[in-house]
Formats: structure tokens, sequence, C-alpha cells
């Protein structure tokens, strides 16, 4: 009885006495960072750091946003007790347009009612560009079955419910 | 009786102070790859490395899909502590083209994450080196298209978040990323 008590009562110690109490870091004994980027169009970062959770430690957050041309570099060293944080840049505005090619606009609608098995679509591309689209048919038991097939360049929203 | 007692602990201690632990190979003791490829057409490539399974040691997994010209050379070595990947590569295209890459460190706590679409054309160089201790990350690249970085440091697995960053970058872009956490000196 006397040596489980003292067991217990020593592992206890060990944990108390730890010097890596729960704020500290207990693996990671440092991050560095080096970044330089040189953009002309459109940007969008953010850089959080923190040495604890919650309300305590220290905490960064940097975060630029926009078009235009920038040249910036950022620097940073973080361990358990401090933030190192420079960041060094040039920005300059103006507007990005990005290159689009004259068949740009392409759109496409299905509507269905499985319940009466009807279906209604439309779509509209340009040249070069092709949405296939299958006929709705029928099974065995009298549902409406669909299929859907495409091939395109460009993005592609699928959904079902 | 005294026997049954003693044998298991024997073997509970020799599992429990082996140093690379219930991961490590038992057969495998590396792997060593290079590759280089020269395409022009249609190319759909995926790759993952592990030293570990599950949300242990170190993963990385690295793809291109799409159509357009492309030169690039991997050199990977894997063994069960510790990775080295890096990839070097030319890619151009009308933008039907993306590479993307994502490495994670279970044992450190870090994660680094690029990704490349609508490549008009591209020129990347982009190193990772991930062992017990330490997460070395260096991305270097340059093109016209839409690039994306991503990056967490956490203190092993479940400690306290150090670093979140995430960046979108359209238009011409030149990118020189190093990231170090772990045990690394101070610079």
């Amino acid at each position: 009885m006397k040596a489980r008590v003292l067991l217990l009562f020593a592992v206890l110690l060990v944990v108390l006495s730890s010097p890596t109490v729960l704020a500290d870091w207990e693996i990671s004994k440092n991050v560095t960072h080096r970044s330089t980027i040189s953009l002309r169009g459109y940007m969008d970062e953010i850089f959080i750091y923190q040495t604890e959770e919650g309300l305590a430690g220290s905490k960064l957050v940097y975060g630029s946003r926009g078009s235009g041309t920038a040249t910036r570099t950022v620097t940073s060293y973080v361990d358990e007790c401090e933030i190192y944080f420079n960041i060094q840049g040039e920005f300059d505005y103006h507007p990005y347009e990005p290159q689009t090619s004259e068949n740009d606009l392409r759109g496409a609608l299905r509507a269905k009612n499985r319940e009466v098995g009807t279906i209604i679509s439309e779509n509209y591309s340009e040249m070069a560009y092709l949405i296939e689209e299958p006929v709705s048919s029928q099974n065995d038991d009298g549902l409406p079955v669909y299929e859907i097939s495409s091939r395109q360049r460009g993005t592609v929203w699928l959904g079902t419910w | 009786m005294k026997a049954r007692v003693l044998l298991p602990l024997v073997v509970l201690s020799l599992m429990l102070g082996s140093p690379t632990g219930l991961g490590a190979w038992s057969i495998a003791g590396n792997v060593t790859e290079h590759s280089y490829i020269y395409l022009s057409g249609y190319i759909d490539e995926m790759k993952i490395y592990q030293t570990d399974k599950g949300i242990a040691g170190q993963k990385l997994v690295v793809g291109t899909e799409g159509s357009g010209t492309v030169a690039k050379r991997q050199t990977a070595y894997v063994d069960d502590s510790e990775m080295y990947f890096n990839e070097w590569g030319v890619f151009q295209s009308e933008g039907d083209l993306r590479n993307a890459l994502c490495a994670k460190n279970y044992a450190v706590g870090t994660v680094v994450s690029e990704s490349y679409t609508e490549i008009d054309y591209l020129i990347k160089d982009t190193t990772v080196f991930q062992n017990d201790n330490v997460s070395v990350y260096s991305i270097a690249s340059e093109g016209r298209g839409t690039a994306r970085l991503g990056a967490r440091v956490k203190d092993g697995y479940d400690g306290v978040t150090i670093m979140t960053y995430g960046g979108t970058y359209i238009g011409d872009f030149n990118i020189r990323f190093d990231l170090g956490g772990g045990g690394l000196p101070c610079p």
C-alpha cells in the first residue's frame, strides 16, 4: 500500500516539476521562415503566428490582398518565448485583368423532375467547346435514369441532393 | 510464475525501448528514386510517400495533371525515419496544366503545400526534407498563372499552432519560400 502511494506521488512530482509545463513547446524548438515574392497580378495572403494558445503569449497577424505589382520579403523567427517578424515590400496598385480567350463565357442549366420524369436542359457554348447531354430514359420500374457526361476546359460544379 | 510475469515485461520493455517504435520498417531498408520526364502531350501522375502509417511519421504527395510541355526531374530518398524529396520542372501549357505538392510531418507538426493551376508557364524547384526532429521546406518558383501556397506549424501533432500561412498569387509571380521547423539552430 505504501509503495503504491509513494509511486503515484513520485509520478505526480515528476509531472509537476517537469520543465515542459503545458504552455511550453515540447517538440518544436523554433520556426524560421523567409519568403520573397515578386508579383504582377493579384495576391491574397495571410500569416498568423503565436507562441501560446488562447489569451496568452504573443500573437501576430499579417496580411495583404489586392492587385498590382508587389515585391515583398517576409522574415520571421518564432520560439516559445518570442516572435521576430520583418516585412519589407513595395506595393504598386494597378488593376489586374487576366488574359481571356474570345470564348470565355459558358453557361449550362439543367432542371429535373424525377417524379414526372421530365428533363429540361439548356447550355450555351461557343466554338470548340462541348457539353454532351444524353437523353434520359426509364428503367424497368418506370423510373427515370439520368447520366451526365461532359467534357470542357474550365471549372465544373457538380451537385447532388 | 515468475517467468510468466518477467517474460511479458521483458518483451514490453523491448518494444517501448526500441528507438524506431512500431513504425520501423522490418524489410525495406530505404527507397531511392530518380526520374526524369520530358513530355509534349498529356500527363497525369501522382506519387505518394510515407514513412509510417496513419497519423504518424512523414508524408508527401505530389502530382501533375494536364496537357502541355513538361520537363521535370524528381529525386526521392525515403527510409523509416526521414524523407528527402526534390522536384525541378519546367511546364508550359495553355492553361490546362496543374501541379501540386503537399508534405506533412506529423512527428514535428508541420505541413506545407503548393499548387499551380492555369499554368501558362512555370519553372519550379521544390525541396522537402523531413525527419522525426526537423522539417525543412524550400520552394522556388517562377511563372504565369495561379500559385497557391500554404503552411502550418504546430508543436507536434496536437500542440499549439505556431504559424499559419496561406497565399494565393495570380498573374506573373516569382516566389522564394523557405520554412524550417523543429530543432533547427537559430538563424
